[in-house]
């Protein structure tokens, strides 16, 4: 019956001063929306910054790596004090790439996780038109789940990227290096390889991913043409790239397959470790902002709280001298700021919404990217409003514990 | 022994600030169950702080209080508040009821934190209690709409609301015209007499005090 009467008291005290609750309430707002907007906006970069990443690379690549060390191959058999004197280390003979990509594949094809695998042949050549040449990457794909894995035929600026399937002359290539070699649709271009075999392929496709060092040098052929060109057998790749379910698990599920292949397996993160950097670092500055902002919201209501406390300090006083104890005077303010915490925080999730939605509408053509990216995630809005509570909470305990101390005879004598 | 309301065993009292001065000194007295006691005095004679003290709010006091037979002496805060809500009615110089209440939620707020009735039965009672007051008129009125006597009168309704076994009163009639003085000395005649309430008011008001059961007046910190 206390506590029902203790928020009659809280609620008179709220409705009385209408103008200051407001005011409390839209820092609260204010706070919350600006958490969620700060935090679903840095996420959206992320993602929008992840997935142009991803265009090029794959969660895990599995490849084969040059060999090790082996200037000193005397210390693998002797004990260090051993002295050794080699001159001249040379490596006689190693395995290039990976021989068996199929029954790796095939054994990797089991895995739930993997939602796309495919196999490269990568190879380093000079693109020649005329007098012109350029070196560059020439990438012999599986031209079907190489779309699966980086939607290769996004970019197509001309010519359809399925083509390539049906085409053993064909190639596509990037429209920077086009562009360096003066090469239009269905000309022929010569590559030619580091051994010195060179080749001539028609142009069936131009493609642009905005990445000027994948535009400029990369163009890809069928898997078995490239195979052709080195003479390879089926089954010859130098790259496997895979794609898993959540990219954040790569770290994991590399480490747990390294001990099934032969080869070494990397996760992006270790490929591309400024990409990972990139979107913790925005991340930090997601949470500091924001919290930032409910920080000073709290002062907000803390400010609020203590002037109604000291409005009322006359009220309290009675309701102690009555028999009110310190811990209904702490329920009746807190009970005021908790209600604001909810009134605020339900209309500050859904400004949050409405300025996210707001700044997704906001054109922004740069890259691949049309509007400033958002990502909208139930996680930031929970969040936001737990905080919110949690601020509302401590400021408007402060001032209620103040309130709970009043000493009535001070207050009722003058 | 059973008809004692109220007693002050040697209470010494200091204030600290500015410099310690002695306002009470070694006060015993006792008071009867239903009597009608004035507390006179001149200004800083301590009648007022006497009455804090005899009301539990200030437990900064040497010396041996007891009120129904419960020794209130080494209480907590918290234990005082409750013996308070539950024995002691408050009427002050000025109302302090809360503004934006009714007349009749002011007067249940006490009964309600005691928490021993429904709150049907507590309405009802306050009510009564309006109605004792000359105030059902007004009960459904928000306080802040109230004359200032009514609100005085709210306030003794409000303060006997637990059947509290003693009223006390600071200048209870400090603010009021002779008129409602009059009405607000015959309700304190009326609960002492009929239904045996002890009262113990300190006033200025020396016809207020001449009328009353008996009178108790204090010089210096002592008692006359």
């Amino acid at each position: 019956m206390t506590r029902g009467t203790n928020f009659k008291i809280a609620r008179a005290h709220i409705t009385s001063r209408l103008k200051q609750t407001l005011v409390a309430m839209l820092s609260v707002t204010f706070g919350i929306s600006m958490y969620i907007f700060m935090n679903s906006f840095m996420t959206g970069v992320n993602d929008a910054q992840t997935k142009l990443a991803f265009s090029t690379l794959a969660h895990v690549h599995i490849y084969n790596d040059l060999p090790e060390d082996n200037t000193n191959l005397v210390n693998r058999y002797f004990s260090e004090d051993v002295a050794a004197n080699i001159h001249n280390a040379k490596v006689i003979q190693y395995t290039e790439g990976i021989k068996n990509s199929e029954s790796i594949i095939q054994a990797l094809k089991d895995e739930l996780e993997i939602t796309g695998i495919t196999s490269q042949l990568n190879i380093n050549v000079f693109f020649r038109n005329g007098a012109t040449q350029v070196n560059g990457l020439l990438s012999g794909v599986d031209v079907e789940n190489e779309d699966k894995l980086f939607k290769t035929s996004d970019y197509m600026l001309e010519g359809e990227w399925s083509d390539l399937q049906y085409r053993s002359d064909g190639v596509i290539i990037g429209s920077g290096l086009a562009k360096k070699l003066s090469l239009r649709m269905n000309d022929n271009v010569v590559i030619m390889t580091v051994d010195g075999i060179s080749r001539t392929y028609k142009i069936i496709g131009i493609f642009e991913t905005s990445l000027a060092s994948v535009d400029n040098a990369k163009a890809y052929i069928r898997i078995n043409t490239a195979r052709q060109l080195l003479s390879k057998n089926r089954g010859y790749v130098t790259d496997i790239q895979i794609n898993i379910e959540d990219y954040n698990d790569a770290r994991e599920w590399a480490e747990q397959w390294a001990s099934d292949v032969s080869y070494t397996v990397e996760p992006w993160p270790v490929a591309s470790g400024q990409l990972e950097a990139a979107n913790q670092l925005r991340n930090i500055i997601a949470v500091a902002v924001s919290l930032t902002i409910l920080l000073v919201a709290g002062f907000g209501i803390y400010n609020i709280m203590n002037m109604t406390v000291n409005e009322k300090i006359k009220e309290i006083a009675i309701l102690k001298a009555m028999g009110f104890e310190g811990r209904d005077v702490v329920q009746i303010f807190i009970t005021q700021s908790i209600i604001i915490g909810i009134a605020g925080g339900l209309l500050g999730m859904l400004l949050g919404y409405l300025v996210t939605v707001g700044v997704n509408q906001v054109p922004f053509h740069v890259a691949n990217l049309e509007t400033l990216p958002v990502t909208y995630r139930n996680k930031d809005y929970l969040l936001a409003f737990a905080f919110g509570l949690l601020t509302t909470f401590i400021a408007g305990y402060l001032p209620a514990k103040n309130a709970s101390k009043v000493d009535p005879v001070e207050i009722i004598r003058g | 022994m059973n008809d004692i309301a109220l007693s002050a065993r040697n209470i010494i009292k200091y204030f600290q600030e500015p410099l310690t001065f002695q306002v009470l000194k070694d006060i015993s007295f006792e008071v009867k169950r239903g009597e009608f006691l004035s507390l006179i005095g001149k200004s800083g004679s301590g009648k007022s702080t006497l009455l804090y003290v005899l009301s539990t709010m200030d437990t900064d006091f040497e010396g041996r209080l007891t009120i129904n037979q419960t020794d209130l002496t080494g209480k907590t805060q918290n234990q005082l508040a409750a013996f308070r809500n539950a024995h002691i009615g408050f009427v002050f110089q000025f109302h302090y009821l809360l503004p934006e209440f009714t007349a009749l939620d002011n007067i249940m707020l006490p009964a309600l934190k005691l928490g021993q009735k429904s709150k049907e039965e507590i309405r009802e009672k306050a009510l009564a209690n309006l109605r004792l007051l000359g105030l059902e008129e007004q009960a459904y009125k928000s306080a802040n709409k109230l004359s200032g006597g009514q609100q005085q009168r709210v306030a003794i309704a409000r303060a006997l609301i637990n059947d509290p076994a003693i009223i006390m009163g600071d200048e209870p009639t400090g603010n009021l015209d002779s008129k409602n003085t009059q009405i607000v000395f015959d309700i304190f005649k009326q609960l002492a007499k009929e239904r045996g309430q002890t009262i113990i008011a300190v006033t200025h008001d020396d016809e207020f005090a001449q009328n009353s059961d008996r009178v108790i007046e204090l010089s210096d910190g002592k008692l006359l």
